[in-house]
């Protein structure tokens, strides 16, 4: 059974991009806009995988992050940052916050799906 | 028999200034003079002589001018002889001790000069009237519980209580001349004082208009710097409105250039790879942009790790190897046996200095040329000495430093164009590899980079011929050597 990935992210075309490039590369993708519809779709479907955005209208990334991790139901899935900061200040925020790990922009897509599959091997060996 | 001798004076006077003064004074005046440092020797030079008078100081060792005058008063031989006392008559003891000794005359001293003269012209006009007309009194005074027996004739009591009245008529004038002086001073002094609250009350402006020149710079330096931010801000968050959307530029770019969606025909590929192409030049351009607005607003921080110096250096060079095939450039790098170290740095942005020094000596090199990286140790005060280092905004403070040069054999730099070279988006024209089209702000954030090490940046050039480029950062902790 293919792993579901909920990409986060408020730009439509970095969505799309996402999105296509996970499904060809065998993912199930569910999709959100902001941080508030982040929490509701992992609270309905537990994906395996979010990718979090964190500058985003409504709910950043960040506080997202928060309410997830403070509810039993979706405190253990893990959450990578999509992240355009680069000051330790930010990444340890991240990190504070309770993200798993962070990916750096501008995102190489052609390796997004390879270190997607190393990270999710990585939690499985846990 | 004592031999008269009129136009002598025998001084006793112990301050050898002082005898010397009153001789020279008396000898200028026609007397012959001779002195003695007390009333001993006084009396002994008197042995068979007789002067026309004798000036004597009171206080002076072995024996003082009262005893002196009381010897010459009490000895038969020598009592006509008239005495001349210098005192200060400040005291009534010093007029009862006068009496008392049985002086002639009084000088006080400080003396005037034409004083003591005219005491002196009055012995010579009256000597031979004293002689003849002393009628001696003997009298007993008490004065301050001690009885004093006087034994003076009348003509010495009247000059001494004269001298006495000259001396405070003396003293008044002075006092009086003291007290027009003082009134004359007084009077400057008000008009200085006048003078001085005018000068004050012109400080006080003056003070009250600097005070508000500091306020209006003070408000002027927050305005700016309220800008200055403002305008990191807003670049730091333009910045991030430009990548997001170049982001899905480059991204749709490279997912078609991949062909994960299918395959694309030749023209098809070239016009995603051109599209591809932009994109990245646009992002670099938009990254320098954001690295400088954060090192101005001073959020810009290293993330120091133990680096493998070699690795590094080597590393970047590989990145150019492709254009280095393409153009026929030739890449030599050297690095010193000491320089095979780990140092603590920025990895990333060491390889972002290197790039961008690399970038730019494959921009201005001819095809053909040769591109030369070294790297050796040096110090702070080699690097003084060379002084060929641009003074930074910070002064560098460690003291052992790795300087890395990279130079190529490319076209040079105008002697005029050098202090543009890392200022913030000036670029020269570069007339050799046009593909390779940089932001213009590749040297300005090198700069920040390296000084951000703590370090410094410099360039010779020789035009038509070199470039060389070179930064030197510290080394800031103990180094180890990685082997070979």
């Amino acid at each position: 059974m293919p792993h579901t990935i909920l990409v986060v992210d408020d730009n439509d075309q970095n969505r799309v991009l996402f999105h296509d490039v996970l499904v060809i590369s065998g993912f199930d993708v569910l999709l959100a806009e902001n941080g508030e519809e982040a929490v509701h779709l992992a609270r309905e479907h537990h994906p395996d995988l979010i990718l979090m955005d964190i500058q985003m209208p409504v709910m950043n990334g960040l506080d997202a992050g928060k309410l997830l991790r403070s509810d039993p139901r979706t405190k253990d899935i893990g959450i990578l940052a999509l992240s355009c900061a680069t000051t330790i200040d930010d990444k340890d925020d991240f990190f504070a916050t309770g993200f798993d790990g962070y990916i750096d922009k501008p995102i190489d897509i052609r390796m997004l799906p390879n270190t997607i599959i190393k990270y999710l091997a990585s939690v499985n060996r846990k | 028999m004592k031999i008269e001798s009129p136009d002598l004076i025998l001084i006793a006077e112990d301050s050898p200034t002082q005898r010397e003064k009153l001789r020279h004074m008396l000898e200028m005046h026609g007397f012959r003079v001779e002195s003695s440092a007390n009333g001993k020797e006084a009396l002994a030079a008197l042995e068979g002589k007789r002067p026309l008078a004798v000036i004597s100081d009171i206080v002076m060792p072995e024996m003082n001018g009262y005893e002196l005058c009381r010897r010459i008063k009490g000895d038969h031989e020598t009592q006509t002889i008239p005495v001349i006392l210098l005192t200060s008559l400040s005291d009534p003891d010093d007029v009862i001790m006068g009496l008392e000794c049985g002086a002639d005359y009084f000088v006080t001293k400080p003396y005037n000069e034409n004083f003591l003269l005219s005491r002196i012209q009055h012995i010579l006009a009256n000597s031979n009237q004293e002689n003849e007309q002393g009628v001696r009194m003997g009298l007993e005074i008490f004065f301050r519980g001690k009885k004093y027996f006087i034994n003076s004739d009348r003509l010495q009591i009247l000059n001494l209580l004269l001298s006495t009245y000259e001396t405070a008529i003396q003293n008044n004038q002075e006092l009086a001349n003291a007290t027009e002086e003082m009134s004359v001073l007084n009077g400057q002094l008000e008009e200085n004082m006048a003078e001085m609250d005018l000068k004050n009350q012109e400080l006080f402006a003056v003070n009250a208009e600097l005070e508000k020149q500091q306020k209006i710079v003070h408000e002027a330096r927050i305005q700016a710097e309220e800008a200055n931010r403002a305008k990191s801000d807003f670049l730091a968050n333009m910045s991030h409105e430009l990548r997001t959307p170049l982001n899905s530029v480059i991204g749709f770019s490279e997912v078609l250039v991949d062909e994960m969606f299918g395959q694309l025909n030749a023209k098809q590929h070239e016009y995603v790879n051109n599209i591809l192409f932009s994109g990245r030049h646009l992002l670099n351009l938009i990254n320098d942009i954001l690295d400088l607005a954060k090192v101005e607003a001073g959020k810009l921080v290293l993330e120091p790790s133990t680096v493998k110096f070699r690795e590094v250096i080597a590393g970047t060079l590989t990145m150019f190897q492709e254009k280095a095939l393409k153009h026929n450039l030739r890449f030599g790098l050297e690095l010193s046996a000491d320089c095979d170290i780990e140092l603590i740095a920025d990895e990333r942005k060491l390889k972002q200095i290197m790039f961008n020094l690399l970038s730019n000596a494959v921009k201005f090199t001819p095809d053909g040329g040769i591109i030369r990286v070294t790297a050796q140790r040096t110090s702070l005060s080699d690097m003084r000495a060379a002084g060929k280092y641009l003074q930074g905004e910070r002064q560098p403070e460690a003291e052992d430093f790795v300087e890395i040069t990279v130079e190529d054999s490319g076209i040079g730099i105008k002697r005029e164009d050098i202090p543009k070279l890392f200022r913030e988006f000036s670029q020269l024209d570069s007339p050799c590899n046009k593909e390779y089209k940089g932001t213009g702000l590749g040297l300005a954030l090198t700069k920040r980079l390296v000084e951000l090490h703590g370090g410094q940046v410099g360039v010779e050039s020789e035009i038509g011929k070199r470039s060389r480029f070179f930064f030197a950062i510290p080394l800031l902790q103990e180094i180890t050597a990685t082997g070979s």
